[in-house]
Order: C-alpha cells, then sequence, then structure tokens
C-alpha cells in the first residue's frame, strides 16, 4: 500500500469513497428520523401552530359550499391582517386528520370542522374548547340558528342544552327540505304536499302521466348517516326515535312500533323511485333531479345551488321548495345537518383568540350576508329573511325548519351506532331483511352500543 | 512469509467485517424506525382499550378482551369469509387470463411490444382512479353499461346493488385492473424459457398445446407462482376499488377485511380493536405464505 495515502489503514481512494457515503447517509438519516417523529404541537398556553397570531388554520371539508367559505375567509383576512388558511380534505378523511392532530397534540388546525356523527364525541371527549374559556364574554346573536341547541353542550349531562356552554358555530347552515319540479306541479295541478301520503299521491300521478321519471326516491345507500338521515323524518314525525329521550332516557326505540309503522311508510316511498334504492346516495338524488328525472325528493338545503346551476342542471326556475312533510297525524320533524366549526383545546391561547375572532366574524351578520351571496348556505334567521331571499327559494323552508328542527344523529356514540342503522337500514331497502328483523338486530347492536359508551 | 500473509488475510476479514456491515446501519435504523416501531405500537394498541376522555387518547391494557369481541364479531367474519372468496376468484382468473395474455403476445412476432404496452394500461391506473371510473360505468341509473344494455334491448342489471351480483362485479373489476400485473410477470418468465426446448418439440412432431403443456407451462411455472404469492398478498390488501364502488354494501354484501378495519378504525374510533383487526389479518397472511412455502419445499423434496 501507498502509505503517502494511508489514512486509518484506507487508502485515499478508500477514504473518499466511504466519505462520499457517510457524507450523504447522515444526513438522509437524520432527515428520515426527523421525518418519522410526529409533529408535536403546542401544549396549553403556548402558540406554536402557525407562529403568529395574524394566521390561523382551519380544517374543513371538500363541499360544494367550500368556494364560497374560502372567499369568505380571504375577506376577512383582508379586512383583518389575519389571515386564515383551509385545509381541505374529502369528509372521512377530514375527521381522522382532526383525530391525529388531537392525539399528537398537534397545533396543525386551528379550527375543526365537524359533522353530525362526529360533533357529539368530539364534545364528550373535551377536544373541544368551550368559547367562555377563550373569552367569558362572548355571546351569540339571537339570529345565529343553533339547530335544536346543537351548539351548546353540557359535559355533566353529557349532552346538548340550551343552558350549555357553546363549543361551536356553524359553518354552513344546512336542513332537510322537500324539493319538487314546479312545472310539473303547474302542469297537473298538484298541490304542495304537507303528508308523505300527500307525496306518494302526486307521485303517483306523475308517473303515471311520465313513465319516465321517478315519483319520489329516498337516500337508502350505506354511507356515513344517509340511509339514517333520510328515515329520520318519518321516524320522528311519529314521535318515534332511534333513543327514547336523550340525555333522560337512552332506551333503544328503534324497533318500535311507532319505527316498524314508519319504515313501512319509507318502504311506500322507495317504490315510487329507482328499483335499487340501496344504491342511491346524495350524489344520485340531485344526479336524477338535475337531469329532470326526479320529481319529489328531501335533500339538504344546501343541495339547492346544484340544481339552480345552469352549467349542472336541466331544471333551473322548475325546482320549488318546502317544509319536509309529515306523516299523517304525525307532525313535521326535519332535521337539522349544519357543518359545526370549533376550536381545539389542546392550542395554544392566542392561537384560540384568533380562531374565536374569526368564527364570531362569519356568524355575524356581515359575514353570512357575504356568506349567502357567495353562494353558501347562511346559518341567521335575519339572512334568511332579507332580500336574499327572492333568488333563494329554499330560504322560506330553512325558515319554517327553524323552530322544529330536531337534531342529526348527534350522540357522542353517534358513529358506533350510525354503522348499525346505516347497515341494517340498507338492508330493509335493499330487501335483505325484514322490516321487523332488521329493527330487532339493530336494536340489540344498539344496546351493546350503549353499554360500551358507558351510558348503561 | 507465511506470517505475513496471514497477518494480511486477518486484516482483510476485519476490513472485510467491519465497513460493509456498519454500512447496513442507516439501513437497519430506517426498518426499525418504518416497520419495527408501528409494528410494536399495532401490538401495543391491540391489546390495548383506546378510549377518548379529556382532550386525549388514554390506553388501557385490555388483555384478551379485543380477541374475545373479534371472534363474536358476525361482520369481522363475513368480511374474512368475502376477502377470501375475492381473493381466490380473482387471482385464479388473473393469473389464467394473465397466462393466456403472455402466451398468445409471446407468439405475435414483432407485434408483441405494442400488444404489451396495450394490455398494460389497465395497471398503470390507480386504484381509485378505477374505483370511482367502474363505480360510475356500473351505476343502475347512470351507467354506461346499463345504457348499453338497455339500447340492445337487454335487461338492466342492478350490478353493485345487487347482493347477488355485487361481489361477482367487485371480482371482475378486480381481474380488469391487476390481469396485466400477472401478464407481465408471466412475459417476463417466458423469456426465461429456453428456445432449443420449442425447436426440439417441434422437430419431435408437437403440437401447439402439446408445446404449451409439456414446454411451457412447466418453464414458467416459478413465475406463475411468484404471481400467485403477490397477487394473492395484495388481493388481502384490497380497499380502495371497494371503498369507492360499493363501500362494503350492499348490506355487507361486498364487506371485506379491509374495509372492515377502515369502519372499525376510523368510522368508529375503535383504535384498540381496530389494531388487533389489523394484526389478526397480518399474522394469517405470514401464516398463510410460511405455509406455501413449506408446501412447495416439502413437493419439490
Amino acid at each position: 500500500m501507498d502509505t503517502a495515502s494511508n489514512f486509518l489503514g484506507m487508502s485515499r481512494r478508500q477514504l473518499l469513497q466511504r466519505s462520499a457515503i457517510l457524507g450523504l447517509g447522515v444526513p438522509f438519516l437524520g432527515g428520515t428520523l426527523a421525518g418519522c417523529g410526529s409533529r408535536q404541537g403546542a401544549t396549553t398556553g403556548s402558540s406554536q401552530s402557525s407562529g403568529s397570531t395574524q394566521a390561523i388554520t382551519m380544517a374543513i371539508n371538500e363541499s360544494p359550499w367550500l368556494a364560497a367559505y374560502q372567499e369568505l375567509a380571504a375577506q376577512y383576512g383582508e379586512e383583518t391582517g389575519t389571515s386564515v388558511t383551509l385545509r381541505a380534505f374529502p369528509p372521512d378523511n377530514l375527521q381522522t386528520k382532526q383525530l391525529n392532530a388531537v392525539q399528537n397534540r398537534s397545533g396543525e388546525f386551528d379550527i375543526y370542522t365537524m359533522f353530525g356523527t362526529w360533533y357529539g364525541s368530539f364534545f364528550d371527549a373535551g377536544f373541544m374548547a368551550p368559547f367562555s374559556s377563550i373569552d367569558p364574554d362572548v355571546q351569540l346573536d339571537a339570529e345565529v340558528i343553533t339547530y335544536g341547541d346543537l351548539l351548546k353542550w353540557d359535559a355533566d349531562a353529557r349532552f346538548y342544552s340550551p343552558d350549555g356552554e357553546v363549543y361551536a358555530v356553524p359553518a354552513n347552515g344546512n336542513f332537510q327540505i322537500l324539493y319538487y319540479r314546479t312545472d310539473i306541479y303547474e302542469e297537473l295541478g298538484l298541490e304542495v304536499p304537507t303528508t308523505y301520503q300527500d307525496v306518494i299521491s302526486n307521485g303517483r300521478r306523475i308517473m303515471e302521466q311520465n313513465s319516465d321519471m321517478y315519483g319520489y326516491a329516498i337516500r337508502g345507500q350505506r354511507g356515513s348517516n344517509g340511509a339514517t338521515v333520510g328515515f329520520l323524518p318519518l321516524l320522528r314525525g311519529l314521535g318515534g326515535d332511534l333513543l327514547a329521550d336523550p340525555p333522560n332516557d337512552w332506551s333503544v326505540t328503534i324497533n318500535s312500533d311507532v319505527a316498524l309503522e314508519a319504515m313501512d311508510l319509507y318502504l311506500e316511498l322507495a317504490s315510487l323511485g329507482p328499483s335499487t334504492p340501496q344504491s342511491v346516495g346524495q350524489a344520485e338524488l340531485i344526479s336524477l333531479m338535475q337531469g329532470g328525472r326526479l320529481a319529489q325528493t328531501t335533500m339538504v338545503s344546501a343541495a339547492a345551488s346544484n340544481l339552480q346551476d345552469p352549467a349542472q342542471s336541466t331544471v333551473v326556475g322548475n325546482v320549488g321548495s318546502a317544509l319536509v312533510p309529515m306523516p299523517e297525524g304525525g307532525s313535521h320533524a326535519p332535521t337539522a345537518l349544519p357543518a359545526l366549526a370549533g376550536i381545539p383545546a389542546h392550542i395554544g391561547s392566542d392561537q384560540q383568540r384568533a380562531a374565536l375572532d374569526f368564527l364570531m366574524w362569519t356568524v355575524g351578520q356581515t359575514g353570512q350576508t357575504r356568506f349567502a351571496e357567495l353562494g353558501g348556505s347562511p346559518a341567521r334567521t335575519d339572512v334568511l329573511e332579507s332580500d336574499l331571499a327572492d333568488d333563494h327559494p329554499e330560504y322560506a323552508a330553512m325558515l319554517d325548519s327553524v323552530p322544529i328542527a330536531t337534531r342529526d344523529v348527534a350522540y357522542p356514540f353517534a358513529p358506533e351506532l350510525l354503522q348499525v342503522s346505516e347497515r341494517r337500514i340498507n338492508e330493509v331497502v335493499a330487501g335483505i331483511s325484514g322490516a321487523k328483523e332488521a329493527l330487532d338486530q339493530a336494536a340489540s347492536e344498539i344496546e351493546a352500543v350503549l353499554s360500551e359508551a358507558g351510558f348503561r | 512469509m507465511r506470517s505475513t500473509s496471514t497477518a494480511i488475510a486477518r486484516r482483510g476479514r476485519r476490513r472485510r467485517f467491519g465497513f460493509p456491515h456498519l454500512s447496513l446501519l442507516p439501513l437497519i435504523v430506517v426498518l426499525i424506525a418504518l416497520v419495527g416501531v408501528p409494528l410494536v405500537q399495532l401490538v401495543t394498541m391491540s391489546f390495548s382499550n383506546v378510549s377518548l376522555s379529556g382532550g386525549e387518547f388514554l390506553w388501557n391494557f385490555s388483555g384478551l378482551d379485543n380477541f374475545r369481541t373479534m371472534m363474536a364479531d358476525e361482520i369481522f367474519w363475513i368480511s374474512v369469509r368475502q376477502t377470501i372468496m375475492l381473493v381466490v376468484a380473482a387471482v385464479l382468473l388473473e393469473v389464467i387470463l394473465g397466462t393466456a395474455l403472455a402466451i398468445a403476445v409471446e407468439s405475435l412476432g414483432r407485434s408483441w411490444a405494442i400488444a404489451r404496452n396495450l394490455l398494460i394500461w389497465p395497471l398503470i391506473v390507480t386504484p381509485v382512479a378505477v374505483g370511482v371510473t367502474f363505480s360510475l360505468i356500473l351505476n343502475p341509473e347512470f351507467g354506461v353499461l346499463n345504457s348499453i344494455l338497455d339500447t340492445l334491448h337487454l335487461p338492466t342489471q342492478a350490478w353493485l346493488s345487487s347482493t347477488t351480483w355485487a361481489l361477482p362485479t367487485v371480482i371482475a373489476v378486480d381481474v380488469w385492473h391487476w390481469t396485466p400485473f400477472v401478464f407481465l410477470l408471466i412475459l417476463a418468465g417466458l423469456a426465461g424459457v429456453d428456445r432449443s426446448l420449442y425447436e426440439a418439440a417441434e422437430t419431435d412432431g408437437a403440437s401447439a398445446m402439446q408445446i404449451i403443456r409439456n414446454v411451457t407451462l412447466p418453464g414458467i411455472a416459478p413465475a406463475i407462482a411468484t404471481a400467485t404469492v403477490l397477487r394473492t398478498v395484495m388481493g388481502f390488501k384490497v380497499f380502495d376499488e371497494i371503498y369507492l364502488l360499493t363501500s362494503g354494501g350492499p348490506g355487507t354484501s361486498t364487506e371485506v377485511i379491509n374495509t372492515y378495519i377502515h369502519n372499525v378504525f376510523s368510522n368508529q374510533g375503535n383504535l384498540g380493536y381496530g389494531s388487533f383487526l389489523a394484526l389478526t389479518v397480518i399474522v394469517l397472511l405470514m401464516t398463510g405464505i410460511a405455509l406455501f412455502y413449506v408446501a412447495r419445499m416439502l413437493w419439490q423434496k
């Protein structure tokens, strides 16, 4: 060996080769390990999520109203200097992202968006901060729709309460409403239905006149909550429910006589629609209506914009809306289905303050008016009553729903309960099981859910 | 002289042991970080009850509770059965079709490259795109397939909405997507078959079918075995296509292991039980693969 180039027993060539390998390997290893480490974010009291009180990040779902909310956030940023970044995820993925952020105590998001499936469990688990803990003087305007006190949570009772603390505000207002073809109604001299029996009668007449059209369609597809939510207005309209009287009485009533009667009515409605109602979800309902193949259906009020968009719909100007019908002898029971925005409890106080200021602005009259103008579904009664209603016929049905709307399936154990109800209702609608058999099995499984969740 | 050569050899052995082995250290660390640590976490969660309380996830050791839950879980065993049905049917069809296509393409002569490039297109499409596209094609109301059937005055079908046809339909989509994968593996295997064997067989007057049976298939048997094992393992991991096509419905007629684990883990937030199910699947798969190789070894002996 050439002793002149011998270092640590290595030749010059060997030394250069090995140095190059170490030089690449160590940074790679370090980078890999750093990337593997979870992003440990703020602990309570510190502010680390975006490094500045002038910037907040909101986790939000991808939806037709996302663009409106993005524009609203941009306007807020311009006016106040606080930039609001919206990070949009598909609805199923959104909750996983937010759960991961909680588990990692990450300051990744300063505002969470929640749906009925999740807000009960998020409130119950202590993930969200009551607004009063951020600002003791904060108050919601009386015009803000609370959707049956969904915004207010009583931690002791583990349920919503008008006397509870405010934990969230609506990010998008949503009720179930009835949609119908005004041109067909006019042609056949039909009255706007108030009962489901009227809906069935109208539907049959429409189908007699036009065999290519469905008289009514239900949302029977198994999903996160669609099949259950589609059934609720009939169940609750007859005085029944999934559970007897939460939080006072958690008895399971999904298989009561009233529930069986409601299911029979639901199946009669389903017979007016596609032969495979188990495959019809919200997207399919909207498409059927847009394509002029569906005369009547119940959907969320936020779907109205899809039906009035000339780029998507062939029935622009020919769709009316009304309060969700009631079963004969029963009552109207539209379900409130808002997306709620809340503030995580574990992020820094500065970020919580900035997030609260933004959220309170969005539900103020200015914020909600702008949101409605941008195409969003407002959550204030004064905006629903304003001149904007001239361009939004669904606002009248939404206003009618405000005093009587029932809550979404928003119990603390909603995800587990819906896992049961979605499957069993889908089975009935698909003809796999009889109604009594399926609902009895659902009742038994929901009992187990309640026990597991500590409500027994 | 002898002592010098011994010393040199000893130094060489030390050097051979030292740096080459040390250079594996970054890889070992990365493997531990990316594989070992998550696996340990998974096992820990599998034997825990993970609950949400006070803004945190609380882990409590629960012993075999999750095992007992799994044994009594009707939907899990339905999903296992349906996963096995899907994997057996899909892999069988894919291997048969893939092998047939590879043999056919290999015999095309100069245009085999064009045929190969066309045939692998389904493999290039991501599973998510496949799921979305076929859910539209197969939609009973809007789908192009039913539109074509209707135009031809043939009865339209419920496809993914039918409890009878949903699983076979999903299997058909899977076969469409993954047959090119098997095709490529077999095609590569065909390239390794000794050409002189074909010449010898032709000289002996063997027919095309005899050549395929006695020369081609034995020659590509290792490739077929590899393709079968790989597709079986991949088949047990199926999720995105089914999630987008049916979400496990109607009812539970297309529920497979991974869609069910997703439901338990993400929709129900039952992290402990979801982890146990995932661990069970890993153990079952590894056991199956080990048994396959043991059986193969015994067969070869």
